[in-house]
């Protein structure tokens, strides 16, 4: 077996692997991802998952429902970190899988994946608790840079995949190509849109109550996939409570992983899978009763001062 | 309207909330009915028939909440609290469903909410003065209701306090424990996690008491939402060895302080981690915060301690100096400064800014500098997070000491940071160590509340005029810069290929902090860059076989567009060095990646800024 196999069945078992091991795994995506387009070209059948947020045990459940990887082809839109208590373990144990059948499954990198996000929202404290420094928690975020920043599954007429949603200033998608995206996620322009912006029932674009990215109405999706020979733009960033939401005569759909998102909100959870026919077909999973179970929620201090 | 109406009589207790306690109404039988298109629930008396107890219409948006099995709970319009308890469960179930049917018929998906818990049966419903394991049951069902009605919570919170209701529960634990009641230490449990989440100052701070933390943690080791799984928070909680002293902390106050902030702490990341809301996670937050503020004043004004405490550290330097090769920073003083230091982020930026200036004072640059250079990985890397930290709070105030430390010709706290950076075989030190660096040779960085930084070209040059920073880069730019980016000068063709990927990471790093320095230093790091040859070796990079360091290798060619300064792009078309990138696009042929997105870009920032002078100067295809 080999350490990466060994990385990968001690991760499943939602335990953390040696410091020097992961800057290892790390590197080594980074070589992978350098070779990834700006988006991402991805064969059907493909099965693609909105937020994880450190659900480590709901992840778990996915797979479960929607088949292991190799066996399946995974597309994951991003926010793998914070929020959820299993961050670390979550992120890892995809980018392990990444690095060991990097044909099977993509990651394109969510509005989470960033430095800043990070150190508020419980990815970085939770580095820093389980390893004791912020190494790992460095060495992760150099990842996040390569992530790729969307794909295309299945070729004309096919769907746009994105953490967020459109641009203004993405009128094509050939656009994107001339983003050098190996940098922390900026504050505005066309990198930042593609992980910040939502869906809303407004005519052309809206300002975002997030305070980055923008709201996109119905007239810009169908513009935008009018323009780029594309069927269905498939997102995830917002929470939905039945696990997915299609709008604009289903031109667009949301996509959520997280079922009883931060182990409170009472909803569940989608994955959609494109077949060859670029037909959808949705599958709906529940909060696996482990993610409760794995008490203690967090590592306590060892020692203290103060 | 079509469900079902529960015709059925069932035996019912009616509360009412009257004076802020529960009041009974009486006993009588429930049943539900429609009169003329309108839902109601009636309750007749017990003894006399004719007689109402309660007639109550369904509303659509009263929030009822069924509770435990037997009970529902609501608020009627005008604002009377109701609570009804049945004497079996199927009564209740029966009227309960009858409440969501009529509401989602009123067009109201499931507002009400269902709770269900483990059926404890009919009870009274005033708290309790004296909770025992025979009324458990009863002190329960009376903290559910408290917690979920408008006006319950203030009277119950009185009685808790009043009664001492912490102090009477955690003596029950050992009787449950001893009499192995499990369902007793269950419902001991519910009834702990309810109190918490009443959410109060004041019981918190009875919790987290040396005579009842052990207990309360105790009874939240028995959680019956998680049957087969106990937790330790016993042994964990009363381990007092886990709180150590570098310096003996005389203050009772003070001491006790920082064991109830540890505790709050342990309740809040571990034993409620997953029970609680957001309110009571901002309080138990915000406590430990003022308690980390008190502590953190009361130390630092300290004198005593905190001579006490460097004066360790003197000890150490001279005994270090006497037993020359075996330099170790004592392990225990030098995390103390640093959670210290690290605990005093959260503060205010005025007390932070005197803790920060009182300990300089103490020489807490000494003790940087010592740990820097320790032998231990875990030491070195305190001390680069804590020259970070420090940075981070106000870069000038480091610069300040940096120039005196010049003056007085002591080691300097940037030659140690460029020492650790050509040395460290620790990837992590030696990134933070590149971040301290680029803050502080950051000119925009100055402002102690910098909401500018990384911002515009204006900033620069406006902060470019602040003799501080000027006499600070002045400095740096003499034997400083040459030493950092002597690997880079010295760089030869050959050396290219050998170049391993622990090094790749190391040129890396080195490239990321030209491509800082074009853009922050003007006319000082152009000069350098082009004398030194940096930039003209940074070409040779691009033929290495590491991806990533071709990558930062374009950046730091792309960042000299940025500056739109034509001796930059003079000297890039006089040494060929559009070169290597074409080549490297060359390369790439049809291959779509970072690289060739990276390169695209290069090329079109060229083209849409319209740099002239480089549009023009090839003339024919090359």
């Amino acid at each position: 077996m080999s350490d990466l196999d060994r990385a990968i069945e001690l991760l499943k078992d939602c335990k953390i692997v040696p410091e020097e091991q992961v800057r290892d795994i790390c590197l080594r995506a980074q070589e992978l991802l350098i070779e990834e387009r700006n988006i991402e070209v991805v064969d059907t059948p493909v099965t693609i998952c909105g937020d994880i947020h450190g659900q480590f045990h709901d992840l778990i459940t996915l797979f479960e429902h929607g088949g292991q990887c190799p066996d399946t082809n995974y597309l994951f839109l991003g926010d793998f970190v914070d929020r959820g208590f299993y961050s670390l373990e979550s992120f890892l144990l995809l980018l392990c899988l990444k690095v060991r059948y990097p044909d099977r499954i993509t990651l394109i990198r969510g509005n989470h994946e960033s430095r800043q996000i990070t150190t508020v929202y419980g990815f970085y404290d939770e580095c820093i608790r389980k390893y004791g420094s912020a190494n790992v928690w460095r060495s992760c975020c150099d990842v996040f840079d390569y992530l790729a920043l969307g794909a295309l599954v299945g070729g004309s007429g096919g769907v746009f995949c994105v953490h967020g949603g459109l641009s203004p200033a993405v009128d094509k998608l050939d656009q994107i190509r001339l983003i050098d995206r190996k940098q922390e996620v900026p504050h505005e322009g066309a990198m930042c849109d593609l992980l910040w912006s939502d869906p809303d029932d407004i005519e052309g674009w809206g300002v975002s109550p997030r305070g980055a990215g923008y709201l996109f109405g119905g007239d810009k999706v169908k513009e935008f996939n009018h323009e780029n020979d594309i069927s269905l733009i498939a997102r995830a960033h917002q929470l939905v409570m039945e696990g997915y939401k299609e709008m604009f005569d289903g031109e667009i759909v949301t996509v959520w992983s997280a079922p009883n998102y931060c182990y409170r909100c009472g909803n569940v959870a989608a994955i959609l899978t494109i077949d060859d026919g670029l037909g959808r077909t949705y599958e709906i999973f529940e909060a696996a009763p482990q993610e409760s179970k794995g008490m203690p929620a967090k590592k306590p201090a060892a020692d203290y001062f103060l | 309207m079509s469900f079902e109406v529960p015709a059925i009589p069932r035996r019912v207790k009616v509360y009412e909330l009257l004076n802020e306690s529960w009041h009974d109404r009486g006993t009588g039988f429930c049943v539900g009915d429609i009169i003329s298109d309108d839902a109601y629930i009636l309750v007749k008396g017990e003894d006399d028939e004719e007689k109402y107890l309660l007639e109550t219409k369904i509303f659509k948006d009263v929030q009822y909440q069924k509770q435990q099995d037997t009970l529902i709970v609501w608020t009627d319009p005008d604002e009377t609290d109701l609570a009804l308890s049945f004497q079996e469960s199927d009564g209740c179930t029966a009227v309960w469903e009858f409440i969501t049917d009529v509401q989602r018929n009123l067009g109201l998906d499931d507002i009400a909410s269902d709770d269900i818990n483990d059926n404890f049966g009919s009870g009274s419903i005033a708290l309790p003065a004296e909770p025992t394991l025979t009324n458990l049951s009863e002190v329960e069902k009376c903290l559910t209701i408290a917690s979920h009605c408008q006006y319950g919570r203030g009277p119950v919170l009185r009685d808790l306090i009043e009664y001492d209701y912490i102090g009477k529960l955690v003596p029950l634990l050992a009787m449950a424990e001893d009499l192995e009641s499990i369902t007793d230490l269950h419902a001991l449990c519910r009834i702990m996690k309810l109190i918490i989440l009443m959410n109060d100052n004041t019981i918190m701070e009875q919790i987290v008491l040396e005579e009842y933390i052990v207990g309360v943690v105790g009874i939240l080791e028995y959680d019956p939402e998680f049957p087969s799984f106990k937790a330790n928070h016993r042994d964990y909680i009363s381990d007092e060895s886990r709180f150590k002293e570098v310096v003996p902390i005389s203050d009772e106050e003070v001491r006790n302080k920082i064991k109830y902030t540890f505790r709050l702490q342990y309740l809040k990341d571990v034993v409620l981690a997953r029970l609680l809301d957001d309110p009571t996670f901002s309080m138990l937050s915000s406590m430990i915060f003022f308690h980390q503020v008190a502590i953190l004043n009361n130390l630092q004004h300290n004198e005593e301690f905190i001579n006490a405490l460097f004066n360790i550290f003197d000890d150490d330097l001279n005994n270090a100096s006497q037993i020359s090769g075996n330099s170790q920073t004592p392990v225990i003083e030098a995390p103390f400064i640093h959670q210290f230091c690290l605990t005093a982020k959260n503060l205010q930026a005025s007390q932070r800014a005197s803790l920060y200036s009182n300990f300089i004072k103490k020489r807490l640059f000494a003790v940087i500098d010592f740990a820097l250079r320790d032998s231990s990985p875990s030491i070195r890397s305190s001390g680069t997070e804590l020259i970070l930290a420090l940075i981070d709070h106000d870069p000038s105030l480091v610069r300040n000491v940096v120039l005196e430390n010049d003056n007085q010709k002591q080691t300097a706290i940037v030659d140690t940071l460029i020492d650790i950076l050509l040395s460290e075989p620790d990837f992590g030190i030696t990134s933070q160590v590149a971040e301290a660096l680029q803050i502080l040779l950051d000119p925009t960085s100055g402002q102690p509340y910098d909401v500018f930084r990384k911002t515009s070209d204006f900033m620069v040059r406006q902060r470019a005029d602040d003799p501080e920073i000027e006499m600070f880069l002045d400095s740096f730019y003499g034997p400083p810069v040459e030493r950092l980016f002597r690997k880079l000068s010295d760089l030869q063709p050959e050396d290219i290929p050998t170049i391993s990927v622990a090094r790749a990471s190391f040129f890396s790093c080195l490239c990321e902090l030209v491509s800082a320095f074009i853009r922050l230093h003007g006319y000082r790091s152009r000069t350098f860059l082009i004398e030194s040859n940096v930039l003209l070796n940074i070409g040779k990079l691009f033929s290495s076989s590491h991806k990533s360091l071709r990558l930062v290798a374009l950046r730091c060619f792309r960042q000299c567009l940025g500056t739109n300064d034509e001796f930059y792009f003079r000297f890039l078309v006089k040494n060929k060095l559009f070169g290597p990138v074409v080549e490297l696009l060359a390369d790439l042929g049809d291959k779509n990646n970072l690289l060739s997105s990276a390169c695209l870009e290069f090329f079109e920032f060229i083209r849409s800024v319209r740099i002239s002078s480089l549009l023009t100067v090839h003339p024919s295809p090359c």
